[in-house]
């Protein structure tokens, strides 16, 4: 990985949280349930053709049945980010707490599921 | 019960998401992957989310659903592959940590994607708050034309 790579990587997990933060909450407000349908395909499938459809996030990964790296989504950068924003907004780490156990250990059965698919 | 719900939909989602997804990708490319959010995502959102299923407290850091998914990709992998039912492209999948994969190797990406969405989500607060402003003194004019 050279610095180029950590730059666009940088750029590309900047983007995401910066546009869900500054629309999804106004637009939802707004328009409701059919707001959040359509914004969510609109906000994170544009971001998604430049991090992943014309490669600005450097994934060091190998093809299966081959292994390298795991596979490092963008999904990380939406929730890292949206995390950090409600952080910067004034809400609670330790009220979350309980939440982010939740979700982590989500993660980690989702992942189990995915394990068992891929064989 | 909320966390048992919560844990087990999100878990079931990242599922959908991380094999539908890619199966678009594989089969139909960038037109694919641009499509994927939008079949996959609104019904994610709305359960976890917009119903608040998810345990988030209201006064407590927001965990997303995007982070239970991308955790879910770096430990259980992604596949876009296909059953014999519909056809015989080439397999895109890529193993994860639970296959054994080195996290080490992607270490210099995380910490690119952790400062990126640290200063995507900081820009983004910023410029929220702008916005606000700006809404809220077109208010008050409007009041007072009013």
């Amino acid at each position: 990985m050279t610095w180029h790579h950590f730059l666009t990587t940088f750029a590309g997990a900047a983007a995401l949280p910066a546009i869900l933060v500054i629309g999804f909450p106004r637009l939802v407000k707004r328009f409701g349930l059919v707001a959040g349908f359509l914004f969510s395909g609109f906000i994170v499938g544009s971001v998604w053709l430049a991090n992943h459809g014309a490669g600005l996030f450097y994934e060091n990964v190998a093809f299966w049945p081959e292994l390298k790296g795991p596979w490092f989504d963008m999904a990380w950068a939406g929730g890292i980010g949206l995390y950090a924003a409600s952080v910067f907004q004034g809400k609670s780490i330790v009220k979350g707490l309980p939440a982010l156990a939740a979700g982590i250990a989500s993660g980690l059965l989702g992942g189990l599921f995915l394990y068992a698919f891929i064989q | 019960m909320r966390y048992f719900i919560g844990i087990v939909l999100g878990a079931l989602w990242s599922v959908v998401i991380f094999t539908g997804w890619p199966a678009l990708v594989n089969q139909y490319g960038a037109i694919g992957g641009w499509l994927g959010p939008f079949l996959m995502l609104p019904m994610a959102w709305a359960t976890l989310h917009y119903w608040p299923v998810f345990p988030n407290h209201k006064d407590g850091a927001w965990v997303d659903l995007a982070l239970i998914v991308g955790i879910a990709a770096t430990f259980g992998g992604i596949k876009g592959g296909f059953s014999p039912f519909v056809g015989t492209r080439e397999l895109l999948a890529v193993g994860g940590i639970y296959h054994g994969a080195d996290v080490t190797a992607q270490l210099p990406t995380l910490a690119a994607i952790v400062l990126g969405a640290v200063f995507g989500a900081y820009v983004g607060v910023q410029a929220d708050r702008l916005i606000a402003a700006a809404e809220a003194e077109s208010e008050e004019k409007g009041e007072k034309a009013a």
